[in-house]
This record gives structure tokens, sequence and C-alpha cells, in this order.
């Protein structure tokens, strides 16, 4: 960074500051990604950190634009948390809450895009890959599982294995053209299901363990089969990621899952078989 | 074929408008004119010329963006005075223009030449007060042209 700057950058963060909340949408959208531009490219500096009054304001100019329909424009500033997840520089330590609570209310709407929803996700498990124990400490990891389980619980398609097979819109097969309905729930599925996998092998399984497995409890035990379906599932995704600790509570686990072997709902039987076999 | 004047500026004006030429030809024929005129320091005087002065905002563009594409490399051989006059009247420049594309390509300007002048440890206060005036100026385009231009100084100047 020009030497110069550096003792500007008080200045510039509350000009960046004022242009977040200016009137005029134009406005804001172009002070939101002069600061993106600003944080990818002073990153590395302890300046950086005199940004971090922006990021209140910024993550307003966000919301908003969800609102009017600028998708592009959060797609940018999610960029821009997903490299400050990567930084030495604590600049979005504080911010953690408010960021995740924006990327699950992304992720559950119908209403927004897939590109939209792949980049939020991908910033939540960057955050997950880069803060585990400050997501943990933060308790943010029960809200983010509850969420995600709700989804999967959500979805009619197949959720058993999703995870674990080969997606054809990725790589050389990829063609979105041929893409419909059927497509778009198996990518949303995928997307909690990674996220989920992303936890259970990033965030310590002291932290990450027992909320898991008493939303898996209660999924297991719902009235409703997909809750149960749900349960089944992601008790198969973290499987790998939380072994240790699940080989632990397999005695309380195993007769439940055993049970929903035998569920009237085929696709419950699917997800139990599924959870067994992981 | 002697070559075109281009110091004279109803000569670059005409030059400058071949580069958007509907024909690849003209706009060739125009590339290679400039050449020679964009190797000379003494040609950003001539552009900066253009951008005041001419009515046609392609041609400003035009001035404009040749002007960004040059202005670092010959920064360093311009004396004192220039570099001051330069500072000056591109900050004024940017702020008087009426199209918004061409303010934009100025924006672009000025924010090579602040890499140009931080590169050196020069000092440009006036561009932090530009900066300041422009975010709090009534009209919305001045307002988003403060943040453009923050945003070509954050990438060139850092």
């Amino acid at each position: 960074m020009a030497a110069e700057l550096k003792p500007h950058v008080p200045t510039l963060a509350q000009m960046f500051v004022m242009g977040c909340q200016d009137t005029s949408s134009t406005v804001s959208e172009a002070a939101l990604k002069a600061v993106s531009s600003f944080i990818k490219e002073i990153g590395t500096e302890p300046e950086v950190m005199g940004l971090q009054c922006v990021l209140n304001p910024m993550f307003l100019v966000m919301a908003s634009c969800l609102r009017n329909g600028s998708e592009e424009t959060v797609i940018e500033g999610l960029d821009v948390i997903q490299e400050a997840c990567l930084l030495e520089q604590p600049l979005i330590n504080e911010h953690l809450q408010v960021i995740t609570e924006f990327i699950l209310g992304i992720i559950v709407s119908e209403e927004y895009d897939n590109d939209l929803k792949q980049t939020a996700s991908q910033t939540l498990m960057n955050m997950i890959e880069c803060r585990p124990k400050l997501m943990a400490k933060k308790n943010l990891v029960a809200p983010i599982l509850t969420t995600l389980i709700e989804m999967i619980a959500k979805q009619d398609s197949a959720v058993a294995g999703v995870l674990f097979t080969i997606n054809p819109h990725d790589g050389i097969l990829a063609d979105e053209s041929g893409k419909d309905k059927d497509d778009d729930e198996e990518d949303i599925n995928r997307l909690a299901q990674t996220t989920i996998d992303y936890m259970a092998i990033h965030i310590p399984s002291k932290h990450f363990v027992e909320p898991a497995l008493s939303l898996i409890a209660q999924g297991m035990s719902s009235f409703d089969p997909q809750m149960r379906k749900a349960g089944c599932a992601v008790l198969g995704i973290i499987a790998e990621g939380c072994s240790d600790r699940i080989r632990e509570s397999l005695s309380s686990i195993l007769p439940r899952l055993l049970e929903l072997m035998q569920d009237p709902e085929y696709y419950v039987r699917e997800c139990a078989c599924f959870a067994l076999g992981r | 074929m002697t070559a075109t004047d281009l110091t004279n500026a109803a000569n670059l004006a005409g030059v400058l408008k071949l580069l958007s030429a509907n024909s690849t030809e003209l706009v060739k024929k125009g590339e290679k004119q400039l050449k020679p005129f964009l190797k000379q320091p003494a040609c950003t005087e001539h552009l900066l010329n253009q951008i005041q002065n001419n009515e046609e905002i392609v041609v400003r563009h035009h001035a404009a963006l040749l002007l960004k594409k040059k202005l670092c490399a010959f920064h360093p051989k311009f004396n004192a005075q220039l570099k001051t006059a330069l500072k000056i009247h591109l900050l004024n420049l940017m702020l008087s223009e009426p199209d918004k594309g061409v303010r934009t390509s100025i924006a672009g300007c000025v924010a090579i030449l602040a890499k140009a002048v931080f590169s050196t440890s020069e000092q440009w206060p006036e561009l932090f007060s530009s900066l300041m005036q422009m975010s709090q100026d009534p009209s919305e385009d001045r307002r988003a042209l403060n943040y453009n231009l923050l945003s070509q100084v954050s990438v060139y100047c850092t």
C-alpha cells in the first residue's frame, strides 16, 4: 500500500461509511464496491483493521441490494468476506454472527439464484474453515445446523448420499441448459450437506458433536417424516468427520436408527440405511 | 505521404474519432497514426487539451483512455511545473466533465496519476480534499464518481 495512503485510512473509512449510508442506491453500491476493492488490496496490511467500522454499513448495503435484486453486487460483497476470512487480520471476527445470519437468510430463501446461494454457502464454509473455534465460541454451530437440517428436510428429492455422488453439473459434464427444478433441488441439497460435512471436519468435535447429535436425535424422533429423514441424513454426513465421538454415543443412536430402517416412509428408510452404511 | 501533425488539435481530434469508426481499416489507420505521437511525452498535453476543449464525447473519451495508458510511463519525465499542473487540471476536468463515461475514464487517469505520484513519495493533498468534497456533493453522480475513483485508486495505488 502506498505510504501516502496509510494516514488517510481513517478518513477513507468514514467516507465509506457515509457512502454505504447514502440514500441513493447508485452511491451506496459504488461505495460497497470501493470498500470491497480496498479490503482486497490492503488485506495483508494492518491498516485494513481501520476499515472495520465499514463492515456493518456494508452489510446493510448488501441487504438492500438483496431486496432490490442486485444479486451481482451481493456476490461481490460475499467474495470480499471470503477473502477476509483468509486474512491473518481479525477484520471479520466481530461480525461473524451478522454475516452468518445474512448468509443463512440467503441460503434458505427460495427467491435467490443458485449462483448467489453457492457464493453464500462458500463464504460460510470459508468462515468455518478459517475461524472454526470462533464460530463455536460465538454459539453459531447450533443455529447453522438447525437451518441446514431444515433445508434438507424441505427437499423432496433423494437426500441420501447426495454429497457422495458425482454432480453431473460439475466439470466437463456441466451443462446449464439441461438443468431443471430437480437439479436445482439437488444443488441446494448438496450445498447444505457439504456445509455440514465442512462443519464436522473443521469445528473441534467438543464444540460440534453435542449440538449436532442433539439436533439429529430431535430429528430422528420427530413426528414429521421429513425431519426424521433429515436427522438420519445428517448423521450419515457427519459420521466420518466425528467418528470417534459418535462411536461413544453409538449405544443411544443405534437402536433408534435401526427402528427407522423400518419407517413407513421409504425416504426415511433410505436415509437410515445411508447413515448405517456410513 | 507526409505524417499528420497531431500536435494540431483538429488533426488529433480527427484521428481520435477514427478509433470509433465502423470499419476496422479506419480504426487501424487511426492507431497507426497515433503510434509515433504517443511515444512523445508531449502527447499528454495535447490529449489533455482534447479532454478539456473538444465537444465530441467520443473524442474526449478516447483522449482520456489514451492519457490513462500513457501517464504512468511519462510522469517521471515531466518537470515539476507540469506535474503540479497535471494534478490540478485532471481533478478539475473530472469534476467538470458532463458525460458519465468520460468522467469515469478521467477518474482512471486521476487514479493512475496518484499511483505515479505516490510511487515517488510525492504528495497530493488536493486529491484527498477533492475526494472529501465529492463525497459530500449534492449531486448523486459526483458522489458515485467519488467511490468509483476510490475503487480505482485502491487498485492502482496499493
